[in-house]
């Protein structure tokens, strides 16, 4: 009996010491001459790093890893003024949203309670900001999305609340809808003329295919709307079973363009063959969750913000390359990322100068500043190629003032450039 | 014109094409609901891993396909490349069905019904992450379509055959094709065989059969084998048809097979492929002719409609309970 | 319960020892069979069962309640209202699954649809703002008339076919919430919003009571909230299970056909024990939908249903403290895994838990450990003499920070074999081929027996450790999922009855 309560015992301190240190408690920022967080300030990660959308979680925070990196290693960024004083940076706390919004609302609790944490890049999905974002705002929490385009998120709609410390480096979907009109009158459309429009069963297919089709119909054009869930939220086989119809459809309706805004590339190349496969003689368009050496069927267009896809600065692409592989590298959600922890970074190093390294005890305050800090913060240039700001909050925060372009692809997979926004 | 209900009749030929389209992916779960079924029968088990064995035998044919060069340098022939992958993948997948079955499910011979159910799902989880560590979370390509193209950039499986009204890609009809003499080489083995016998004896009544001197450990093992072969098969397939793979796609396919095992009658090898043709049919003309956004909420009425019609499935014979 | 055998009938032979004249052999070991389980899970079982029931829930919730007065951490206070809603759950599925007996895998659209409809009548979706008291009884009486509605195929479906059904429900339901936003009833009617589509429904009204909302950005309040929840339930389902229903499902899972026959309305007992689980599942929801403050279709799928499943299967279905516990015990492991500091303290514990529970004489398991170090010691020596790159590597601490220093990390690195390049990519592949075969290792051990097994259990833990430090503790969300499964695999097979689960003979 003693035997077994000793063992008992033994086993229950130790599952108790293992809880009370993995629960772990929380580090309370003393106060002292300049404030620990101003000489070492921690940034968050939020979205995808575990399910089918995994891939492009990892990319992101890869991004935001490297600049840190770099950041702390005092090397030259595009857009980070040589005199600024930097605040060392670290990733304190990459929290797993895998695209589940309601997952998303315990990142944020998590994110919240780690005072380390100035500043956020995420969420990745649109529909994580709306389960995340009410808790990010109520602490004053900013965080940078390089990814969530849904139009509503920072200037609310019916029923849904402005998310008032969202920020975004990449412009919404209504931006790159106007790439459309172009497009109709490039390739003939007279009223009448049949177009179908696919969306990926996901916010943001959804948002770009309702802003599409839109524009469709107001210039007299005949809508046909899909919707085909994309690879990441089914399988290759259930999505590739539900385009074939839709593919033949096209052909038997006599569609002569085809608008398939989805988030995964390879969707978009075997949509593009089912057509090709099926006879169909019309165009097909996709936007830039399809930008990918996985899409590269020839004649296609593709919809992209910012002005070329190739203008990432080439020193720093080659450093990812060299740290996470190519095929990371090739893809261009990632490196928005990097600007958006960049934007972080600038804000948390100004606030610091701004106070003198004596922030606030409280670290709402801190991190209410450091929201302030961002709304002003502009860079001149970025890895991207084209300079960073926000935009008034009443607008959807977003920075590229040079809006969106359309490429076609050439046979030989490369994107050519043939008509930009501005 | 608004896209959730827009009832067109069109011309034959685009019901032709919706007939091979929904008889492929049909064929594709039969495939797979085969290794449901067999296993279900000896077992009574629900086994959840299967479908992500058939994602490791699509990967298996992915290594073998790009270690041959393809698709843009194959060094060999089309026919002796994809067969190699078939037999690589399947040699494979056979040997990690056998595994499964001996650790996680052989313990459990006569635990409650419940527990391998879980430790099947345990299986699952392991093999995606495992998955996911060994070939990285990004989605992969077969790329087949570039494979031999012609001037036209359309690779030579996917070349059409027209016959008047009717036509059909030579992938799919490699598909149906593969699935017809892979269900008639499973029923004559089950049929005309002794293992095929001692098989369904198993099935009937394992301590019966065990007791006749059938080593029903055996039997167990080679009804994993043969079902884990054809669900590499079947992901071959998949790869060299719709070319898309990823770590969690054994996940909804595997369900959609698991019902067209169900709903076949579970324990009929017939009804498994009846079952998934079935559901493939359903699937491909929702999508074409009623609504493409409500296509699942409409199969899967349908299906409850059916069942409640036929509550032991197509094929399944009511279950005498013996007392 | 009680270990007492019946006491057999005095007779001159061996007390102790082998069948007996004039005792029935079945029935003198019947407690051995359904009674005790042994060792340490046995005497927690045995001290339970001796404590009133009611005080152990007390001091449950009174421990969860307590939670924010221990520690102002918003995160741990919101996983432990995380855990009570799966506590939740597990006790309203351990009704159908666990006293009933039936397959019931369309348990999640009871959550998702009190969600919903919560989310309907008390937000800015409609424009309706229906009072707390108004709503939550409402949507739990609706949940429990969907429930009935849904369970109504019973009546002619048998087990699993009835259990593929609730699945396709299942199905329905998921794709109906995720493609609500543009429904028009098939062309007869105008285009409505009735679920708001892939974003869901956001800005919910927050719990009312007497005029003060509970602000769900403070996770207390919802804690407090779930464990009340938690507590009438407990106590009503409990009370359930002891009277006549309770005993009825009993029969009706042990022997279908003989508790028909002896006139049992078995086919009404299938209904009502869904509709119990629909009705808790729907308070569940309608907590669920507030502290969320968004219901969204991608929270209520089969991923929830097969962790919920999980959970009460791992704690012992049938049993309301065991899948109590199994809730507690899946979430919160899921949770520590993510950081790669706290996961390490939990690998290493859970392996020296498992090797003190399982490597029985103290001799072997001290020669185990005492092997395990050595090992770890010769091989750091033997690969540092030969691969300078091979050791010197850094500890990951967390997404960005690796460590050197420090009394632990020092420890481990002079133990193990950490390669210079493994966070630099330069290495990580020897982790991959590491893993491979120390899964074939394990599954070696498993199958020998007596002084070798535990001569291959040294370098199988030693490898095990290898791949957790250079592959597998840095990638939370992928090991976290590893490991459960690892861990689901080797319960069953250890304890197919779930932890606290009573020790049941199936009749076949």
């Amino acid at each position: 009996m003693l035997k077994k309560i000793g063992a008992t015992g033994a086993i229950a301190a130790v599952l108790a010491v293992v809880v009370a240190v993995a629960l772990g408690g929380t580090a309370s920022a003393k106060d002292a001459k300049t404030s620990p967080l101003c000489k070492k300030a921690g940034l968050g990660y939020g979205g995808p790093l575990s399910g089918g959308a995994a891939f492009l979680g990892d990319d992101q925070s890869n991004w935001e890893k490297l600049f840190i990196k770099n950041w702390n290693a005092g090397k030259a960024i595009p857009g980070v003024p040589k005199s600024l004083h930097r605040v060392k940076l670290n990733l304190a706390l990459e929290g797993d949203s895998t695209l589940n919004a309601q997952k998303a609302g315990t990142v944020a609790r998590q994110m919240v309670a780690n005072s380390k944490i100035l500043g956020m890049v995420g969420f990745a999905g649109s529909n994580e900001n709306l389960g995340g974002g009410p808790t990010l705002d109520a602490a004053k929490l900013p965080y940078v999305s390089g990814s969530a385009t849904l139009d509503t998120l920072a200037t609310g709609a019916s029923g849904q609340k402005a998310l008032k410390y969202f920020y975004r480096v990449v412009p919404p979907n209504a931006v790159q809808a106007k790439t459309l009109p172009f497009l109709i009158s490039h390739l003939k459309l007279k009223k009448g003329a049949k177009v179908m429009v696919v969306d990926d069963g996901e916010a943001y297919g959804i948002g770009l295919a309702n802003d599409g089709q839109k524009i469709f119909k107001s210039h007299g054009l005949n809508v046909t709307r899909k919707s085909v869930k994309e690879t990441d939220q089914s399988s290759a086989a259930e999505f590739a079973a539900a385009i074939q119809p839709v593919a033949s459809q096209a052909v038997a309706l006599g569609v002569k363009l085809v608008y398939a805004p989805t988030q995964d590339a390879g969707d978009s190349q075997v949509f593009a063959q089912d057509l090709q496969t099926a006879g169909y003689t019309g165009k097909i368009m996709a936007t830039d969750g399809s930008v990918s050496p996985d899409f590269h069927f020839t004649g296609a267009y593709v919809s992209f913000f910012g002005p070329d896809i190739s203008a990432i600065n080439k020193t720093y692409l080659a450093r990812f390359k060299s740290a996470y592989g190519a095929k990371s590298a090739s893809d261009p959600f990632g490196a928005p990322s990097f600007v958006a922890a960049e934007m972080l970074g600038v804000a948390i190093s100004k606030e610091c100068t701004a106070v003198h390294g004596k922030l606030p005890s409280s670290i709402k305050s801190v991190r209410g500043g450091v929201a302030k800090q961002l709304a002003k913060t502009k860079l001149s240039s970025t890895i991207l190629g084209y300079p960073m700001s926000f935009n008034n909050p009443a607008d959807a925060h977003h920075g590229p003032s040079s809006g969106a372009t359309l490429f076609q692809i050439k046979s030989n997979g490369s994107y050519s450039e043939l008509y930009a926004t501005h | 014109m608004s896209g959730i209900l827009a009832f067109q009749l069109y011309d034959w030929h685009f019901f032709f094409q919706q007939v091979i389209a929904g008889v492929t992916v049909g064929s594709l779960y039969g495939l797979i609901a085969l290794g449901y079924t067999m296993v279900y029968g000896v077992l009574k088990l629900l086994n959840f891993a299967h479908g992500d064995v058939y994602m490791i035998g699509a990967y298996i044919g992915l290594f073998v396909l790009t270690a041959l060069g393809s698709p843009l340098n194959p060094i060999l022939p089309l026919l002796p490349m994809i067969l190699l992958a078939f037999a690589a993948s399947m040699a494979g997948c056979s040997i990690l069905g056998v595994v499964i079955e001996r650790f996680a499910y052989r313990p459990l011979r006569n635990a409650p019904r419940i527990a391998p159910l879980i430790s099947a799902l345990g299986v699952s989880f392991f093999l995606q992450q495992t998955a996911v560590l060994l070939f990285g979370a990004n989605p992969r390509t077969y790329d087949t379509f570039d494979l031999e193209k012609n001037e036209a950039g359309v690779g030579v499986l996917f070349h059409t055959k027209t016959v008047g009204n009717f036509s059909i890609q030579y992938i799919e009809l490699v598909v149906i094709l593969s699935t017809v003499v892979l269900m008639a080489a499973l029923s004559l083995f089950v049929w005309r065989t002794r293992t095929g016998k001692a098989m369904r004896a198993v099935s009937v009544d394992r301590e019966a059969a065990s007791m006749m001197g059938i080593d029903v450990d055996r039997v167990i093992s080679i009804t994993f084998l043969i079902g884990s072969a054809l669900a590499a098969a079947a992901g071959v397939m998949t790869g060299l048809i719709y070319q898309q793979l990823n770590p969690y796609m054994g996940f909804g396919t595997g369900l959609k097979a698991f019902t067209a095992a169900v709903i076949g009658g579970i324990g009929n090898i017939g009804g498994a492929v009846l079952g998934g043709l079935l559901i493939g049919l359903i699937e491909t003309f929702t999508v074409a002719y009623l609504s493409s956004t409500f296509s699942d909420l409409i199969l899967f009425s349908l299906l409850v409609i059916f069942m409640l019609f036929r509550p032991t499935g197509i094929r399944g014979t009511p279950v005498l309970q013996k007392v | 319960m009680s270990t007492d055998a019946p006491t057999p009938a005095p007779t001159p032979s061996d007390p102790g020892g082998g069948p007996q004249i004039g005792a029935d052999e079945w029935v003198r070991r019947s407690g051995e069979r359904t009674g005790g389980s042994k060792g340490v899970v046995g005497f927690l079982n045995r001290v339970a069962d001796r404590t009133p029931h009611i005080l152990l829930l007390l001091a449950f919730l009174g421990f969860a309640c307590a939670i924010p007065f221990l520690t102002s951490n918003g995160y741990v206070i919101g996983v432990a209202t995380d855990t009570m809603l799966y506590v939740l759950l597990a006790m309203g599925l351990n009704v159908a699954v666990g006293w009933a007996g039936m397959l019931d895998l369309g348990y999640v659209i009871f959550y998702g649809f009190a969600a919903y409809l919560f989310a309907e009548l008390s937000s800015a979706h409609y424009g309706i703002h229906w009072a707390t008291w108004q709503s939550v009884p409402f949507v739990i009486a609706c949940t429990i008339l969907l429930g009935f509605v849904l369970s109504l195929p019973s009546l002619r479906l048998s087990g699993d076919y009835f259990a593929i059904v609730m699945l396709f429900f299942l199905e329905i339901f998921n794709n109906f919430t995720a493609n609500g936003y543009t429904w028009n009833w098939f062309g007869l009617g105008s285009p409505h919003d009735i679920t708001g589509g892939p974003t869901g429904i956001t800005n919910i009204d927050p719990w009312r009571f007497f005029g003060h909302a509970l602000d769900p950005n403070n996770a207390q309040n919802y804690l407090w909230v779930a464990s009340a929840g938690v507590f009438v339930i407990a106590i009503l389902l409990a009370y359930v299970n002891k009277a006549r229903t309770g005993r009825a499902w009993r029969a009706l899972r042990e022997d279908p056909l003989a508790a028909n026959l002896m006139g049992m309305p078995v086919k009404w007992l299938g209904l009502l024990a869904i509709a119990v689980g629909a009705g808790v599942a729907g308070f569940a929801g309608t907590v669920n939908a507030s502290y969320y403050q968004g219901v969204f279709p991608d929270a209520f799928t089969l991923q929830l249903l097969i962790t919920i499943y999980a959970m009460v299967i791992l704690g012992g279905a049938g049993s309301l403290g065991g899948v109590i516990f199994g809730a507690v015990a899946v979430n919160v492991m899921l949770e520590v895994l993510t950081t790669p500091n706290h996961a390490r303290w939990v690998f290493y514990a859970a392996v020296l838990l498992g090797l003190v529970a399982k490597v029985r004489p103290w001799k072997v398991l001290a020669a185990v450990l005492g092997g395990l170090v050595a090992f770890g010691l010769i091989a750091h020596q033997v690969v540092e003499a030969v691969w300078a790159r091979g050791v010197g590597g850094p500890i990951a601490m967390g997404p960005t920070s690796y460590t050197t220093h420090g009394f632990f990390a020092t420890l481990i690195r002079q133990w193990m074999v950490l390669p210079k390049g493994t966070y630099e990519n330069a290495d990580y592949r020897i982790g991959n081929y590491a893993f491979v075969i120390v899964i074939a290792m394990v599954l070696t051990c498993t199958v020998l027996k007596g002084w070798k097994r535990y001569v291959l259990l040294v370098p199988t833990i030693w490898g095990a450790a290898f791949v957790w430090e250079t592959d597998l503790v840095n990638q939370g969300p992928t090991t976290r999922y590893l490991l459960l499964g690892l861990l689901l695999i080797g319960l069953m097979a250890t304890r197919p009855n779930g932890i606290f689960g009573q020790q049941r003979v199936e009749i076949v």
